[in-house]
C-alpha cells in the first residue's frame, strides 16, 4: 500500500520538483536527459546574448556545471527554465565583460603601436546564418544591431513564452523595465520590416 | 478619426503581444483595426515581427550536444561519489567519540593496569610493587 502511495506521489510530483530532487541527488541519468532536452533552448538563448555560436556552445557546458554546483539553491517551487536562464545569463555577462576588457586592452595596445583601430570582426552573425527568408534576413540584421538585453527580452517572451514575472526573475529587473524592453525591441524589429513609424 | 484612437490602438497592439489585454479592449481594438488601414498595417507588421523570430532555427551539432551531456553526467557522478565519501567520513567522525568513550569505561582499564605494571616491573622488578600487582592479578588484592 505504502509503495502504491509512494509511486502515485512520484507520478503526481510536478516536473520542477522532480528536477530539484534529481539535482540534489546528482542523478546523472536524469541530469543527462535534461542536458539533452534543454540543449537547443539554452544554446539559442546564449547565442542571443553573445552573438557568437562557438562561445555560446562553451557557455552551455559552463551553465550546466554551474547548475550542478548550485543545485541546492533550486527548490522546485518555481519553474526550472527561469532559474536555468538566469544562471546562463550571469555567465554570459561575465564572459562579455571579460571580452570587452580584453578588447579594450588590445585596442589600446594596437593604437599605441600603430595608431590603427581593430578591424571589424570576421565572423558571420549567427542570426544571418539562421535566416532563411527575406523577412528573417531583415529581422536578423535588426537583431544583430539590438543590444543583448532587448534580444533577450524578445526571445524569452516570444520564443520561450515566459511570463513577464519570469522574465523579470531571469533579468533581475522590475516587470515594468522588462515590458519596456520588449516594446522597444519589437518597435525596432517592426522598423526593420518597413514599419518604422513608431520605432525608437 | 481622432489621433488618440490610433495611439490607443498601437498601445493596445503592443500590450496584447507583451502581456495580454482585457476582452473589452480586444473588442475595441479589433473594431478599430477593421476600420483603420494604417493601424491594420501596423498590426500586420507587429505580427510579422513576432513570427520572424520563430523563423530562426539554429542547426544543432549532435556531437557537441553529446559531448556536453557526457561532461555533465561525469561531473554529476563525480560529485555524487565525493559527497557520499564526505558523508561517510562525517558519520564516522561523529560516531567515533562514542566508541572511544565506551572503550575507556570497559576494556582499556585492565590494559592500562597491565601497561603500568609492565613499566613498574621493568623499572623495579624486585620490589613489592611487582608482588602487589601479581597478587591483585591472582585475585588476592593489596594488603
Amino acid at each position: 500500500m505504502v509503495s502504491v502511495v509512494t509511486a502515485f506521489s512520484r507520478v503526481a510530483e510536478p516536473e520542477s520538483q522532480c528536477i530539484a530532487r534529481a539535482l540534489r541527488q546528482r542523478d546523472s541519468e536524469f541530469i543527462g536527459r535534461m542536458v539533452s532536452q534543454y540543449h537547443y533552448r539554452l544554446l539559442r538563448y546564449l547565442v542571443y546574448w553573445t552573438s557568437r555560436r562557438e562561445q555560446a556552445e562553451d557557455l552551455v557546458q559552463e551553465t550546466w556545471l554551474r547548475v550542478l554546483e548550485r543545485a541546492g539553491q533550486y527548490n522546485g517551487r518555481l519553474r526550472f527554465e527561469p532559474w536555468l536562464f538566469s544562471i546562463a545569463r550571469n555567465l554570459a555577462i561575465d564572459h562579455l565583460r571579460k571580452q570587452q576588457t580584453a578588447t579594450a586592452r588590445h585596442r589600446m595596445c594596437r593604437e599605441d603601436e600603430a595608431g590603427l583601430n581593430l578591424p571589424a570582426p570576421d565572423f558571420e552573425s549567427p542570426f544571418l546564418a539562421a535566416a532563411r527568408s527575406e523577412d528573417a534576413k531583415r529581422i536578423a540584421a535588426a537583431l544583430g544591431a539590438l543590444e543583448p538585453i532587448y534580444r533577450e527580452a524578445l526571445l524569452l517572451r516570444f520564443q520561450e513564452e515566459l511570463s513577464l514575472a519570469e522574465i523579470a526573475q531571469v533579468a533581475g529587473a522590475p516587470i515594468s523595465t522588462v515590458s519596456s524592453r520588449i516594446h522597444r525591441g519589437l518597435s525596432m524589429l517592426q522598423a526593420s520590416l518597413g514599419g518604422g513609424a513608431d520605432a525608437a | 478619426m481622432p489621433l488618440e484612437n490610433h495611439e490607443k490602438a498601437r498601445f493596445l497592439l503592443h500590450r496584447s503581444l507583451v502581456e495580454g489585454i482585457s476582452l473589452e479592449d480586444r473588442h475595441w481594438l479589433d473594431a478599430h483595426v477593421g476600420q483603420c488601414a494604417e493601424c491594420g498595417r501596423y498590426a500586420d507588421l507587429s505580427a510579422r515581427a513576432v513570427r520572424a523570430l520563430d523563423w530562426f532555427a539554429l542547426e544543432l551539432d549532435p556531437a557537441a550536444a553529446l559531448r556536453v551531456e557526457n561532461v555533465v553526467r561525469s561531473r554529476a557522478e563525480g560529485m555524487r561519489s565525493a559527497e557520499a565519501r564526505a558523508k561517510s567520513l562525517w558519520i564516522g567522525t561523529a560516531v567515533a567519540p562514542f566508541g572511544m568513550a565506551g572503550q575507556s569505561i570497559e576494556s582499556p582499564q585492565p590494559r592500562m593496569a597491565d601497561r603500568i605494571r609492565g613499566v613498574l616491573v621493568a623499572a623495579i622488578p624486585s620490589t613489592r610493587v611487582a608482588a602487589a600487582f601479581s597478587k591483585k592479578a591472582s585475585g588476592r588484592g593489596f594488603r
